[in-house]
């Protein structure tokens, strides 16, 4: 017999792994250290070449100043201050994707909380309306 | 009033239906028209190749953006930007190129679902009501949204920039390289409007964004107002401070617009009426509950009238409402029982039904 609301349960877990549940499933397969780690690393690979490609387009605007001037500057203090600036900006950019994907990592937990209850409520449905098997038969089965 | 209220109500009931029935169709329809009006704004723009401009190229590359994820557009609108400028010259399209590649390895990597609004932002521009994106955006987008719109002001200026300076760029021969690099290098990067538009744009995100979600009567219109002063007065103290001699008048016409816009995405999105908020109390075995109710405004094709969510409710109902509130307690508890290993949740669970059958005998 149809059960109206074991099949708005059942079309609610349908619709959630076929969207949103999905990628919640591949976060949800890493522990979160992993999962925030691996993120963290990207960042900073990612962070590095923006920062290589920001400093080469610093160095060619100025280029022909550069060159005359290459000669003259203290090329440690200016690789130092190079090197303090993109420590700064490559620490800031991982903190904002640790915290960016924490959340992320939270939100995909929490969505898939709910959907394993309602997995174990769709289960509890399904042992209520199985029905229960006469008392003869199971003292029947028994003896034999 | 009432009248006009009811009468948007009800097309907005006319227009759910629509888009109801009619999803499948509608959702690539809105892509293609979306992905239409962006390639021809960037090709009445910086068309600088002369056969990308062509009306049946424009309308096959929108229709392959009608099959593909919204957050393609911007991609496309990417491609399609560079392929202009490299007509124009290759320093126009590798500088472009170098700050969309920055743009993408510090942004865009997070692949945010807001990324179309980057589309949005210059279309908004080009038809003269910039400031409703940030009001709209507020309302409906995350605080992150802020970002997607910066980003979404920095393509605008830089095709106004080549835009304005396409003949000084064309007089540049093809000996100065390096001077056409950094002339177009300069007039991207050190462009104050620019700055102060996406720091406008990100501050009256973050307001509105954070206003409309407070516990207060009226918060989504506290929200538009107050995200429509803090706007007007980023952009007046750029103004002042960096001399950028924005149009105050075009500020403030458009400010109304984008004001309209935003009570008509409040009107689908968050209509209430905060004269029938109803506060109940009840418990459960671990929690006190507090519940404030506001019934949604609704309108009823078949009677033609507006309806007030639980207004001809009978005590059956409003009985059968507090039996709800009180299972969603009950399942909040499901969720925290998650923390706990096998063992401890069946205990739980066996003393929980001991407790309910007390409580039924």
């Amino acid at each position: 017999m149809l059960s109206e609301q074991r099949i708005k349960l059942m079309t609610k877990l349908s619709s959630y792994e076929a969207g949103e549940g999905r990628k919640n499933m591949a976060v949800g397969s890493y522990f979160r250290g992993d999962y925030i780690g691996k993120e963290v690393i990207k960042s900073f690979i990612y962070g590095t070449i923006a920062y290589c490609i920001m400093f080469a387009v610093y160095v060619a605007y100025d280029f022909d100043i550069f060159m005359q001037d290459i000669y003259k500057m203290d090329l440690i203090e200016f690789g130092k201050n190079v090197g303090i600036l993109y420590a700064k900006l490559i620490v800031a950019y991982m903190l904002a994707t640790y915290l960016v994907y924490h959340i992320r990592y939270k939100h995909a937990r929490r969505g898939l909380r709910i959907y394993y209850n309602n997995l174990r409520r769709l289960s509890v449905m399904y042992r209520n309306e199985t029905p229960e098997e006469p008392e003869k038969s199971k003292r029947l089965k028994n003896k034999n | 009033m009432e009248q006009y209220r009811d009468k948007l109500l009800e097309i907005r009931e006319y227009i759910k239906i629509f888009i109801g029935k009619y999803e499948s169709y509608v959702k690539p329809a809105g892509k293609f028209i979306l992905a239409f009006i962006t390639f021809k704004l960037i090709s009445g723009s910086v068309g600088y190749a002369s056969r990308l401009g062509n009306v049946a190229i424009i309308l096959i590359i929108s229709l392959l953006a009608s099959f593909l994820p919204i957050n393609f557009i911007p991609v496309l609108a990417a491609v399609y930007v560079l392929l202009n400028l490299y007509a124009l010259s290759l320093e126009s399209a590798g500088v472009v190129a170098v700050i969309l590649l920055v743009l993408f390895l510090i942004y865009y990597r997070f692949t945010p679902k807001d990324a179309i609004l980057t589309v949005l932002t210059p279309v908004l521009y080009v038809f003269k009501i910039p400031y409703a994106m940030p009001l709209v955006a507020g309302l409906v987008a995350p605080p992150t949204a802020m970002f997607s719109t910066g980003c979404g002001v920095i393509m605008y200026y830089i095709l106004k920039f080549f835009k304005d300076n396409k003949e000084a760029i064309q007089a540049m021969t093809d000996g100065e390289i390096l001077d056409r690099f950094k002339f177009v290098l300069a007039g991207i990067l050190f462009n104050k409007e620019m700055y102060v538009a996406a720091l406008a744009f990100a501050i009256t995100i973050a307001v509105v964004s954070i206003v409309r979600k407070l516990d207060v009567d009226h918060a989504w219109t506290i929200a538009i107002i107050s995200g429509t002063l803090v706007d007007i007065l980023v952009i007046l103290l750029g103004d002042l401070k960096l001399g950028t001699y924005i149009s105050v008048g075009t500020l403030l016409l458009s400010s109304v617009v984008g004001v309209i816009a935003a009570y008509i995405t409040k009107l689908f999105l968050f209509n209430l009426d905060y004269s029938r908020t109803e506060k109940v109390q009840f418990e459960d075995d671990e929690y006190y509950y507090y519940v404030k109710a506001v019934p949604k405004n609704l309108f009823d094709i078949k009677t033609g009238r507006r309806v007030v969510a639980g207004e001809s409710d009978g005590p059956q109902k409003k009985r059968q409402r507090a039996k709800t509130a009180e299972d969603m307690g009950r399942s909040r508890r499901y969720e925290e029982d998650d923390d706990m290993s096998g063992l401890e949740r069946a205990a739980a669970e066996k003393a929980r039904r001991s407790r309910t059958q007390g409580r039924n005998n």
